[in-house]
């Protein structure tokens, strides 16, 4: 009876001993879903730490430090910005929308100028910046401005110190320094 | 403590370079350091409460080129500041900064902001830029705000393009030269009526001095259908 049962005990030890039959493709079918979960792990695990609140300890010096080299990079953002170059506003906006822009001519009739020059809100009021040529004889002086739509202020400055507004053209209510300016409204082609 | 000194100072100079960088060298140029600093002080307010700057540095260059007082000069921008702000509040916030500066000339001409937006709900979707300067243009020739206003509203409900408002402004100033009132001229031609006056001739001022002026622009303008 003892025998019979050890015997029985040997013949399940040995069928247990024994490896289990696996499928030939099993080794890549479990690699094949590694990869597959592997992915949106690895960001969700990055979202996870830049979300992490942290300690930073940063020393006074280093906070210096940084704040001036931010102060470093605003200043010379600023200093390479078109206007602190120099670059007239109108130029600018030509080479931005040169389609945007309209030819106006100014024409001023005054035999007896010498010079004039003509001086507005798009060319920062500058005197030497637009002078008018003289188109006849007679004191015929004219000028062509490309303007983007909009509405200007402008005057003539006739023999480089006597301003004079657009006798042809309304006169703005604005006369805060006491010399009347002309205002023109420049509608976009094709608007 | 030392930590919190130093955050102090780092604001501090983060501060101090957007100042800098907010200082127009055009202003620098042409201002004494004082009229500078506060012009450029209120261009930065302008700036951060969204309103447009080139119209103030334009005004402040412009005092510089006719010579007036530091004061003045920080009064007039000062002003216009005011100005913009208005218009930007009668307008909207999506207003561009075109419209908004167009509007501040249009309440230093005279017109109220409500005016403003009533034509903003008139045009809507529409550029008001151009519809703002001419309502300007037609209260400096002397035609009475309300018919300004008036002549301007019914344009903009009746879709006008920019050019047609340029001409309703044009012809206005054409028959205001030509001897007629202005009320009278701004209200024939804002009901499509075809001018009875005379050819124009050269405005008063014009021939007492022996003078003319005239501007042309490059697109001549579209009749209304």
């Amino acid at each position: 009876m003892s025998e019979d049962r050890d015997e029985l005990i040997a013949r399940v030890a040995l069928e247990l001993r024994g490896a289990p039959a696996l499928s030939p493709d099993l080794d890549a079918r479990i690699m094949a879903r590694v990869r597959r979960e592997s992915v949106p792990g690895t960001w969700r695990a990055a979202w996870t730490a830049v979300r992490r609140p942290r300690e930073l300890h940063v020393s006074p010096l280093a906070a210096l430090a940084v704040a001036a080299g931010i102060a470093g990079l605003v200043l010379a953002a600023a200093m390479l910005s078109p206007a602190r170059r120099g670059v007239p506003a109108a130029s600018l906006a030509q080479a931005l929308a040169p389609d945007s822009l309209t030819p106006v001519q100014f024409v001023l009739i005054m035999p007896s100028a010498e010079s004039v020059a003509l001086v507005g809100d798009f060319n920062d009021w500058n005197v030497g910046a637009q002078p008018l040529q003289q188109a006849s004889a007679e004191g015929v002086w004219s000028v062509t401005v490309p303007l983007a739509p909009g509405r200007y202020r402008y005057t003539f400055v006739v023999n480089g110190n006597r301003w004079i507004a657009d006798p042809g053209a309304p006169t703005t209510a604005d006369d805060d320094f006491g010399r009347p300016n002309s205002i023109i409204t420049v509608a976009g082609r094709g608007t | 403590m030392k930590a919190r000194l130093a955050t102090l100072v780092a604001v501090a100079l983060l501060v101090g370079a957007a100042s800098l960088s907010a200082q127009d060298p055009r202003l620098v140029e042409r201002l004494d350091a004082a009229t500078a600093a506060e012009i450029a002080t209120i261009v930065a307010s302008a700036r951060t409460a969204g309103l447009p700057v080139e119209p103030l540095v334009d005004r402040a260059l412009e005092g510089a080129s006719k010579g007036a007082a530091g004061s003045r000069i920080v009064a007039a921008v000062r002003a216009l500041a005011q100005e913009l702000a208005v218009a930007r509040l009668a307008l909207g916030a999506g207003a561009s900064e075109g419209e908004v500066t167009a509007g501040a000339g249009a309440l230093r001409s005279g017109a109220d902001p409500a005016t403003l937006t009533r034509l903003r709900a008139a045009r809507q979707g529409g550029v008001l830029t151009v519809p703002l300067g001419v309502l300007a243009d037609l209260i400096a020739r002397g035609v009475p705000t309300d018919v300004a206003t008036g002549a301007v509203l019914d344009l903009a409900r009746s879709h006008a393009s920019d050019a047609e408002f340029v001409a309703l402004g044009r012809n206005v100033e054409r028959d205001i030269l030509a001897g007629a009132p202005p009320a009278v001229a701004a209200a024939v031609r804002a009901r499509g009526m075809p001018s009875t006056l005379p050819p124009s001739s050269p405005s008063t001022a014009a021939a007492a001095t022996g003078d003319k002026g005239t501007t042309t622009q490059g697109q001549p303008p579209r009749r209304r259908p």
